[in-house]
């Protein structure tokens, strides 16, 4: 070891070869930027879109090529929809990717829908994979993600080459502008051969096969789950379409039918899922241009059996934006409202100590419970279905869920009489639709679950009327 | 598990981190642990045949080295080479010759003889037969002590820079290295890493691209002239960016653990006659060839027609150790050929300017490399026919293309070459300025970050 170490130190540092490494350096940084508005397929278009552009749509599409062609030409979902569906090589990891990147910059949308013909299948193993996934999802986040849940130091390393190398990462663009060298070919990434011998008895074959068995869940599963699980902390509803198939019972039939189930099985953990099962259609094979992509004439068959329901979920999350922009909100009757340092000082706080400053009340939290009590609310009169809405705008340092606890008069808090909403660093405004049947009592708000400080602005309550309601 | 994978990278990473941190006596149970892993990277099942080699071949040449009998010696250096060329024979060519055998019993009319067996050809077989063999004859000639230790000898065989394709190693060069502690210079150091740099480039960049375009040629049925020709060029500087290619990458791998492997490969294509190509060309075989073969065959020793015999012999055999198949030994007769009429005409020949001898040697070299590619004879035929009765100098839009790209991708390696030949250097860029060395490595560094084949392509002479 020593004796390398010398090597570097005295003989290796002060040769071509180190002036060579620092020139690469050189020309990948200055490479960076400029091959970075190379695109060369739909998810490198995508990213750049998502990284260039505010899209702050009402409702984001997931899926596969299958989902791509249902919403691309749907009519109403122009303007409101942003189209994140992409090559089912990106399998659902891709998916969970490309909707983080895009929160990173836009709203919350009202609604997601996943269309794809295998959500949750697939451990990136695709001939495809390395191009539309290790290529493009290049963030050092994602990158030991997917090492943490695929543990596999080869694909990892690739992930780091594309991540270092613009060059490496644009290559194709680069053979066309250098040399002017095309590839008709579908670049796949740099794909290694396989053994001389058949039957797949190399070492490491064996041993990948044997984790893969081990494993129960697949990589695409595990990242379908933790998808549903963030859009459920952050209130935003999912909605499974399942993508139309033939009429024959084949393959892609099957999987829709195992997708259904899986998602089934996922709607009893998360409120916020629902399956679109009477959504399913099968049109005779005339109608697909392959074994699974819809032609003109299926698009124009396909389209008015689920036009309707499309257009409700668009427009529910259209509504429901519309009311986290004040409208809908505005609409309600008042109930209360601590708007100003004044009224905020009225608020009871337990286990944080509190302090107006301003026209804020800010909380430090020497605990993980920080809460507030709201003052009482006996007999609240409203009209047959009508809720109770409270919203509350506030900061908080750190990504947390607040909660807000309801409980009649002679009640405890407890868990399951409890709202919760997924807040962020900064300035959060997050609404609680209390049950239908809540007539007054007590409310508790705990604005975090973790120590730290608290800036309230504002807690309000209203009612609404049951129409309104719906949208929450 | 190829060279230029990444799955490559991790494993030599993982294993030269573990290998700086070892003593000598670790550093080689290190490298033998690494090199089964590596061999059973490719089929896990054939770790036993490996074993097997080395287990008789050690045992041989120890009894050989321990008696004093000449007898005794003798009865385990047959032991060796009939247990070697045995396992050797049943898996590369006993399809082969029963294929034969039974083409030649329906041709007199007895129907087929026998069956043949579905095996699979382990990877490499014909390198570590040949180095295992070397060893035993070496001891037997007491060129060499018997290994004195299984492990070294284990390490020897197993070796993973080179037991996939060579270069074939005696044992008084490698095996002695095993024994002895390593030691790294910085000269070393840097040929290692520039080799390997330049082994890759050449693998990834000119081999793995030119052979997209040879398949593509190959693989149509257009029949057209200018294709084959270009095909042909393209061909013979794909065989030699390959396995030359090869050769450095493996030669850089053990240089960087302060190995010294022979030279494989020199220049060849600037040879002016067969024997210099032989003397440039896959160095470890051919001195193999020469020194277990052709030598006890009599060599050059008993007059002009037994020297042609003798060089025939081994062109032929040398030929059938690439592969089981009739083109491979008309390539060894083609060649065996050629070194006949170079030592029968040699004066005359001299005689032709050296410019025109060059190139006139290096069109006979395509042309065997035509025979070596072809699939059949029939093939062979075709593209010959095509070469000179369907030949139009004039190319077309497509050809134009692969033209630039057969220039593109083979002009580095030529004028490598070219400038290996004039400086008698191996590595003739350490003389340049540091400044224009620098600049090399950058561009040879994109190229391959550019320019490499999208998929990593299995060496040519992984199947030998």
């Amino acid at each position: 070891m020593a004796l390398y170490l010398k090597q570097f130190s005295r003989h290796f540092v002060t040769t071509a070869a180190a002036v060579a490494v620092i020139a690469v350096v050189a020309i990948e940084l200055l490479a960076g930027p400029w091959v970075k508005s190379f695109e060369s397929h739909e998810v490198d278009a995508t990213l750049h879109v998502l990284e260039k552009k505010e899209l702050n749509k009402d409702v984001v599409v997931l899926g596969d090529s299958v989902g791509r062609g249902i919403f691309s030409g749907w009519r109403s979902g122009k303007g409101t929809v942003a189209m994140l569906a992409c090559n089912q090589a990106t399998e659902t990891t891709g998916q969970y990717f490309f909707l983080k990147r895009y929160l990173e910059h836009n709203g919350m949308p009202g609604a997601v829908i996943i269309c794809d013909r295998t959500p949750g299948k697939g451990d990136l193993n695709q001939a495809l994979t390395e191009n539309y996934v290790q290529r493009c999802f290049t963030r050092w986040r994602e990158i030991l993600g997917l090492f943490r849940v695929k543990l596999d130091p080869v694909f990892t390393a690739k992930m780091v080459a594309y991540k270092l190398l613009a060059t490496f990462k644009n290559r194709l663009h680069l053979q066309r502008t250098l040399v002017g060298f095309t590839n008709s070919d579908i670049y796949s990434g740099v794909v290694p051969a396989s053994g001389t011998t058949p039957g797949g008895y190399g070492i490491f074959d064996v041993i990948e096969d044997e984790m893969r068995a081990a494993r129960t869940e697949s990589v695409s599963w595990r990242y379908l789950r933790q998808m549903l699980e963030e859009l459920d902390g952050l209130n935003i509803p999912v909605y499974y379409l399942p993508p139309v198939t033939t009429q024959k019972i084949d393959d892609s039939h099957q999987l829709v039918q195992h997708s259904l189930a899986m998602f089934r099985d996922f709607e009893r953990q998360f409120g916020g899922l629902h399956v679109l099962t009477d959504a399913y259609v099968r049109l005779p094979k005339s109608h697909f241009s392959d074994e699974v992509h819809l032609n003109e004439l299926g698009l124009a068959a396909y389209r008015p059996l689920v036009q309707s329901r499309l257009d409700e979920i668009v427009q529910e999350a259209v509504d429901r934006r519309e009311l986290n922009r004040d409208t809908a909100f505005a609409r309600g009757t008042p109930l209360f409202s601590y708007a100003d340092g004044k009224t905020l000082r009225m608020l009871r706080p337990v286990g944080t100590a509190a302090a107006v400053q301003g026209e804020a009340l800010q909380l430090s939290a020497a605990t993980k419970d920080p809460a507030l009590l709201l003052p009482g609310l006996a007999g609240v009169e409203k009209p047959g279905q009508a809720r109770v809405v409270v919203r509350v705008r506030m900061e908080g340092d750190s990504s947390t869920v607040a909660r807000l606890y309801y409980a009649a008069g002679d009640e405890d808090f407890a868990q399951q009489r409890s709202l919760r909403a997924k807040v962020g660093p900064g300035l959060n405004q997050v609404s609680f639709l209390l049950p239908a049947d809540f007539q007054g009592g007590k409310l508790r708000f705990d604005p975090g679950e973790a120590e730290g400080r608290y800036v309230l602005h504002a807690v309000e309550g209203r009612i609404i009327a049951a129409d309104d309601a719906v949208y929450f | 598990m190829q060279f230029n994978s990444f799955t490559f990278l991790a494993f030599f990473a993982a294993t030269f981190a573990l290998y700086c941190c070892c003593s000598h006596r670790w550093q080689n149970r290190l490298l033998l642990a690494a090199s089964y892993l590596f061999y059973a990277a490719w089929d896990y099942r054939f770790l036993a045949l490996l074993l097997t080699y080395t287990v008789v071949n050690y045992l041989a040449g120890a009894k050989i080295g321990g008696s004093p009998s000449q007898r005794v010696r003798k009865s385990w250096l047959l032991v060796s080479i009939s247990s070697s060329l045995g396992i050797l024979g049943f898996f590369k060519y006993f399809n082969f010759f029963v294929e034969n055998l039974n083409a030649l019993c329906i041709a007199i009319g007895l129907g087929e003889c026998a069956g043949v067996l579905h095996v699979v050809l382990p990877v490499g077989i014909s390198f570590y037969t040949f180095q295992t063999l070397s060893y035993t004859i070496d001891v037997y000639r007491q060129k060499n002590e018997p290994a004195p230790s299984f492990f070294d000898f284990a390490l020897y065989v197993a070796f993973f820079p080179t037991i996939l394709a060579g270069p074939i190693e005696r044992a008084g060069n490698l095996l002695v290295q095993i024994g002895a502690e390593r030691k790294i210079t910085p000269e070393l150091f840097h040929a290692s890493a520039f080799l390997i740099l330049f082994g890759l480039f050449e693998k990834v960049v000119v081999a793995d691209n030119l052979a997209a375009l040879v398949n593509s040629i190959y693989g149509s049925d257009s029949g057209d002239g200018l294709n084959v020709l270009i095909a042909t060029y393209a061909y013979t500087f794909q065989i030699f960016a390959d396995f030359d290619g090869y050769s450095n990458v493996a030669k850089g791998i053990a240089g960087l653990m302060g190995f010294r492997l022979v030279t494989n490969f020199n220049a060849p294509y600037f040879s002016d006659s067969p024997s210099e190509f032989w003397r440039r060309w896959h160095i470890s075989l051919s001195s193999w060839l020469r020194d277990y073969l052709y030598i006890p065959l009599g060599g050059n020793r008993a007059g002009t027609a037994m020297t042609v015999r003798n060089l025939i012999v081994t062109m032929l055999l040398g030929g059938l150790w690439h592969g089981a198949g009739w083109m491979f030994i008309c390539w060894g007769a083609f060649h065996g050929l050629l070194l006949a009429v170079w030592l029968v005409f040699r004066e005359a020949i001299s005689r032709v300017p050296p410019l025109v001898r060059r190139l006139l040697f290096f069109h006979l070299i395509c042309f065997s490399w035509m025979i070596f590619r072809a699939e059949s004879m029939a093939q062979l035929q075709a593209q010959l026919q095509a070469l000179l009765f369907d030949f139009d100098p004039v190319p077309d839009a497509g050809q134009l293309l692969l033209i630039r790209k057969l220039l593109f991708y083979s002009a580095i390696v030529v004028v490598y070459q070219y400038l290996q030949y004039r400086t008698a250097r191996l590595i003739p860029v350490f003389d340049w300025p540091p400044a224009v060395r620098a600049a090399s490595y950058v561009m040879l560094f994109y190229m391959i970050v550019i320019f490499g084949f999208n998929s990593a392509q299995s060496f040519i002479y992984f199947q030998f």
